[in-house]
């Protein structure tokens, strides 16, 4: 990297956090540390809701993602604009009537202690590991990246985002997101124009587009049904919805993010400000991703996109094999040039059948290229057995570092650091607002002052943060964590909905009957998911129908209390 | 609309006002219609986008 990316790099990250800890050196109260005096317009909540759903991961993997499977993971997200409106109506009036500092509190409120408890506890165990995972996933390809190691990588990202949102708390990390999000969209829009100048020159784009086409890489929207593939469109409307209900609905990380607003007006906003403009993102950033497949298709890529893991296989014995693949790659390549050169000369003719004929070609090459990559996948299993074979992460970055200008490199470093501690500093303020608010204010010492728990507060968001730094640095230790954290979250996520949504909408069902629920319907999506083959984002359905259902029939089935 | 609101834990409903305050432009109605009529404007959009590149 040049001295002007570091400029460009450190310059970005160190006037957003030191803009950060300025702008909010008065929070010295609870409500204050916790959601920012109240003080936040609809625009910069919306943006820290953004800012904290987007993590590194989000631009490091997505454009990996679309270079490999195409856009059809955009429909993850078809259930988030209905999810954002039924929050507006449903769930933002209720927390704001009971003036919670949590969204666990009105389950207190509605039920009991043992309730609310139960919720808080569920996402402390999961936003915490995800907290650790929010740095170690990008610290992995920063590291190697940068050139430093991976510790030092963990260490530092945590530090930073430690140092400003106890500094601030919740109205410092929604004042640097509001930044981070300019700085992440911005430089994704930038990476977008640079990709599309070093397309040939008598490319157009739409002949770049039909070129992503023809290779499969435009599947925006698929219509079958069935619940084995993972992206559909009905996997994401019904899927997605509730994933998003759940997430946006009873995460502190995100609950906070929009009850820190100045009013139930902007709080409503800042959503549906998330819901109008959240699909929009994630399609410029797969675009990214298949924009630099079609860069890829003029200009030969490496064969494993990890370059360390390159290196290790390049020194073993295995060199000479993979100088072979290397070589059987290359051909794939210059057959991909000549089916690509008769398509556009086939389109230029308006000659459909030869049109199709070069399609035919052109994907007859790629599949070529796939098999040469999945025997250098296999090949590196059997070199180095505890390499990770999967070099996702590393296209997008792999492509910045290569082939963007000076200055812009460090650009589009500064976007996935920003992303890394936007996601993670969300995670830590809610994580110690949870801890004091559900835990230590409701159990351990119900009287203090203000004062006192704004220092437990701080106190407790440091030590989530230190938590989240060594649990990053010993993740590498553990097989297939990123997984494990991922399903973990989509295992829990539907009871807790299901929690909410009793609490809200069926008025006759007690606590304990819900609470008897919540844990019956645990079990039963844990034991759905060891049993069988369902994709994860159904679970988030399975479980809050679990919890409705059961506790509806528990209700009917334990005794009432008669008054005496 | 966009008043401050009162300290947490203050008594359910004493700013029954707010939670019924209509936003600054358009109605709450007009506004979810444009946020879900752009969801399906887009999927739309999407769908000719993938049939067109096939």
């Amino acid at each position: 990297m040049s001295s002007l990316d570091w400029v460009v790099l450190f310059g970005t990250l160190g006037a957003i956090v030191a803009y950060g800890v300025w702008k909010t050196r008065h929070a010295n109260d609870m409500a204050s540390y916790l959601h920012g005096g109240y003080a936040d317009r609809w625009y910069t909540i919306g943006l820290s809701v953004m800012a904290t759903q987007a993590s590194a991961i989000t631009f490091l993997s997505t454009p990996g993602q679309a270079y490999v499977d195409g856009m059809r993971f955009l429909q993850f997200y078809f259930g988030l604009p209905l999810a954002m409106v039924v929050l507006s109506i449903a769930f933002i009036p209720r927390f704001y009537g009971l003036h919670v500092f949590t969204a666990y509190e009105f389950l207190e409120a509605r039920f009991d202690r043992k309730t609310r408890q139960l919720a808080a506890f569920l996402f402390l165990v999961q936003r915490g590991l995800s907290a650790g995972i929010t740095i170690y996933a990008p610290a992995i390809v920063l590291s190697r990246v940068l050139g430093w190691s991976l510790n030092l990588t963990c260490v530092s990202i945590g530090a930073l985002v430690i140092l400003y949102t106890v500094a601030g708390g919740t109205r410092a990390v929604s004042q640097t997101q509001k930044h981070q999000m300019v700085v992440m969209l911005g430089g994704m829009v930038v990476a977008f124009f640079v990709v599309v100048m070093r397309l040939p020159p008598g490319l157009s784009f739409g002949r770049a587009v039909g070129v992503a086409g023809v290779l499969g890489k435009m599947n925006v929207v698929d219509f079958s049904p069935g619940l084995g593939s993972r992206y559909t469109f009905w996997s994401g409307m019904t899927g997605g919805f509730f994933l998003a209900l759940s997430y946006f609905g009873t995460d502190q990380s995100q609950v906070q993010r929009y009850l820190s607003g100045k009013s139930i007006t902007h709080s409503r906003l800042g959503l549906l400000f998330n819901g109008l403009l959240k699909i929009p993102m994630q399609f410029l950033i797969l675009f990214v991703g298949v924009m630099v497949f079609v860069f890829h298709q003029f200009n030969p890529s490496p064969l494993f996109f990890n370059e360390a893991t390159v290196a290790a296989v390049r020194g073993s014995p295995a060199a000479g094999a993979w100088r072979a693949l290397e070589g059987r790659q290359g051909t794939a390549f210059a057959s991909k040039q000549q089916a690509i050169e008769g398509w556009q000369a086939a389109l230029d003719r308006h000659d459909e059948s030869a049109v199709q004929a070069a399609a035919t070609r052109l994907r007859a090459a790629e599949a070529e290229t796939q098999s040469v990559r999945d025997e250098a996948r296999r090949l590196i299993r059997r070199v180095l057995p505890r390499a990770e074979t999967n070099d996702t992460d590393y296209i997008f970055i792999g492509f910045v570092m290569a082939n963007l200008p000076r200055g812009l490199v460090g650009l589009l470093l500064a976007v996935i650091l920003c992303a890394a501690m936007s996601s993670t500093a969300s995670e830590l303020t809610a994580l110690g607002g949870t801890s004091v608010v559900d835990f230590y204010k409701r159990s351990f010492r119900p009287a203090a002052s203000d004062r006192h728990y704004m220092v437990v507060a701080k106190l407790l968001t440091a030590g989530w943060g230190v938590l989240a730094v060594l649990f990053a640095a010993f993740a590498s230790m553990l097989d297939n964590l990123i997984q494990a954290v991922n399903i973990l979250g989509s295992l829990f996520y539907g009871a807790i909905l299901g929690l909410f949504l009793v609490a809200f909408f069926v008025k006759r069902v007690r606590a304990t009957p819900v609470f008897v629920a919540a844990l019956l319907s645990e079990a039963l999506v844990i034991a759905t998911w060891w049993t069988t083959s369902i994709g994860f984002l159904w679970f988030n359905v399975i479980g809050c129908a679990l919890v409705l259902g059961l506790s509806l029939g528990l209700d009917a089935l334990m005794p009432r209390r008669v008054p005496a | 609309m966009a008043t401050d609101r009162g300290p947490p834990g203050g008594a359910p409903g004493d700013d029954g006002d707010e939670l019924h305050a209509a936003p600054p432009f358009l109605s709450w109605r007009a506004i979810y219609a444009i946020v879900l009529g752009a969801l399906a404007l887009q999927v739309v959009l999407y769908a000719a986008l993938t049939a067109i590149y096939r």
